[in-house]
């Protein structure tokens, strides 16, 4: 019974097997150009980019446009002091990870102070008494531990990222308040708040997303380029080394660094 | 004898030292000035109280100025560079300059009014700096962080690059050119192209006399 179901699986896993890989290698960019961007599944990105660029055209942005209209200064302050409160747990996390005490004792300071006397976090008391701000997430600190960034990849819905990163936001879920319980994790309340934060951030975005329309040559690479050079210069500050590694601009500069 | 060589060896010393050798604090007092004088000449563009074609004139000379737009063409075709054809190089020359002024315009317009401060800098090497800053004074009451990279060539300081957000604007573009061009099995005139499409949606008239003429 068993060589018969074994049998069965591996004449079901074959030809998965064979158009998965198919598909990847169609996938994966066979250009030398892409191999050199640190950017062998390009093709599937630019799909997936395109897909993303359609869905904010046709949902995200007028959410966001219409969130914004209707909702005070003021309240949407309060929503993204809220969402940075409740993110605090994953950054003292990686603070810890990453063996940094003082952003640890810093962080762990902000969370207790805006949770209680910000009322829930809604407003920042910590930042008014002058306690330090820290973002880290895992990609950070698996970058602080030596991690490469590894190839790009465009997330559907969420955006740029990388195989590091996109590994570091998973985890990152662990920390995060609204998966401490796992029923209440899939509730209606917690799946408000993060929409309700997706729509914050795309709100916050909107300046960013007109720039880059009205400066982009090919807005993919932009994004792509975009992304790379803001997890670098995070990971650098960090370090304390923002501006270690910056381009030749010499006359006769021609070759690829 | 010897107060003779020494003269003519002091002398000779002198004469090959550079003419001009800058320091962190003349690359400040340069973004400073300089950075200060495009965002006032922009604000003068949305004021209205000039002639547009004036204040554009005025642009123009006042990028060229503060940025080696030269050095910054033929950093963003990277190794593309290399063994391109004198007249195809000379026409994405043009058309890039006048994509990055286009583009300089419209984002330093959204400073327009605003007061750039300089907060310090790092040096990179004896001729290299990035001088940090924050624009502010904007209605909606935020700093922003602009990093400005600046270098000293022959004597004359001028900005390579500008960071805004943790993004260098030189660096995105050069990475967006070469893919054009890569995509294209290196093919400058697809560069060309794209830029064309892009100067046609900034001003009709800026791509009539830059890709039509």
């Amino acid at each position: 019974m068993l060589t018969t179901f074994v049998g069965r699986a591996r004449r079901a896993i074959k030809p998965a097997l064979v158009i998965g890989v198919a598909a990847l290698t169609t996938a994966c960019a066979s250009r030398e150009q892409a191999a050199e961007t640190g950017d062998p599944f390009e093709p599937l990105n630019r799909g997936i980019y395109t897909v993303n660029m359609a869905l904010d055209d046709a949902v995200l942005e007028p959410a966001a446009n219409a969130y914004t209209t209707v909702t005070p200064g003021p309240a949407r302050d309060g929503v993204q002091n809220f969402m940075t409160n409740l993110n605090q747990p994953v950054v003292f996390a990686n603070t810890l990870l990453q063996g940094n005490v003082r952003a640890s004792v810093e962080t762990f300071g902000r969370f207790t102070v805006n949770t209680i006397f910000g009322i829930g976090g809604v407003f920042d008391v910590a930042s008014a008494a002058g306690v330090e701000q820290h973002q880290e997430d895992f990609g950070q600190t698996l970058a602080v531990w030596g991690v490469a960034d590894g190839p790009f990849i465009m997330l559907p819905v969420l955006g740029p990222s990388s195989l590091r990163d996109g590994t570091g936001r998973f985890v990152d879920r662990y920390p995060h308040p609204l998966n401490w319980n796992a029923e209440y994790s899939q509730s209606t309340w917690a799946w408000g708040v993060r929409g309700l934060n997706g729509l914050d951030t795309r709100a916050r975005a909107q300046g960013v997303f007109t720039t880059m329309e009205s400066t982009a040559i090919d807005p993919y690479v932009q994004v792509r380029s975009a992304y790379r050079q803001l997890r670098a210069s995070q990971i650098a500050n960090e370090n304390g080394d923002a501006f270690g590694e910056l381009p030749d601009f010499s006359a006769d500069y021609d070759e690829d660094e | 004898m010897f107060k003779t060589t020494l003269l003519a060896g002091l002398l000779a010393c002198t004469t090959l030292l550079p003419a001009y050798a800058a320091d962190a604090s003349q690359a400040e007092d340069f973004v400073e000035t300089q950075a200060q004088g495009v965002i006032t000449v922009l604000q003068d563009m949305r004021a209205g109280e000039r002639e547009m074609a004036e204040v554009k004139a005025d642009f123009r000379d006042r990028i060229n100025e503060l940025a080696d737009v030269d050095r910054i063409t033929n950093f963003v075709l990277g190794r593309y560079r290399r063994g391109a054809e004198p007249a195809t190089l000379e026409e994405f020359q043009t058309v890039f300059r006048e994509f990055a002024i286009n583009v300089y315009e419209s984002e330093l317009t959204n400073y327009s009014g605003q007061t750039l401060d300089v907060t310090g800098s790092v040096t990179r090497d004896e001729n290299d700096w990035v001088v940090r800053s924050q624009v502010s004074g904007g209605p909606d009451g935020d700093v922003y962080e602009v990093n400005w990279r600046v270098q000293e060539r022959d004597g004359t300081l001028k900005v390579l690059d500008a960071q805004v957000a943790g993004v260098w604007l030189a660096q995105t573009q050069r990475e967006q050119i070469t893919s054009v061009i890569g995509n294209a099995g290196g093919n400058i005139q697809a560069a060309i192209d794209t830029l064309c499409g892009r100067i046609q949606d900034q001003d009709a008239d800026d791509y009539a006399r830059v890709c039509e003429g």
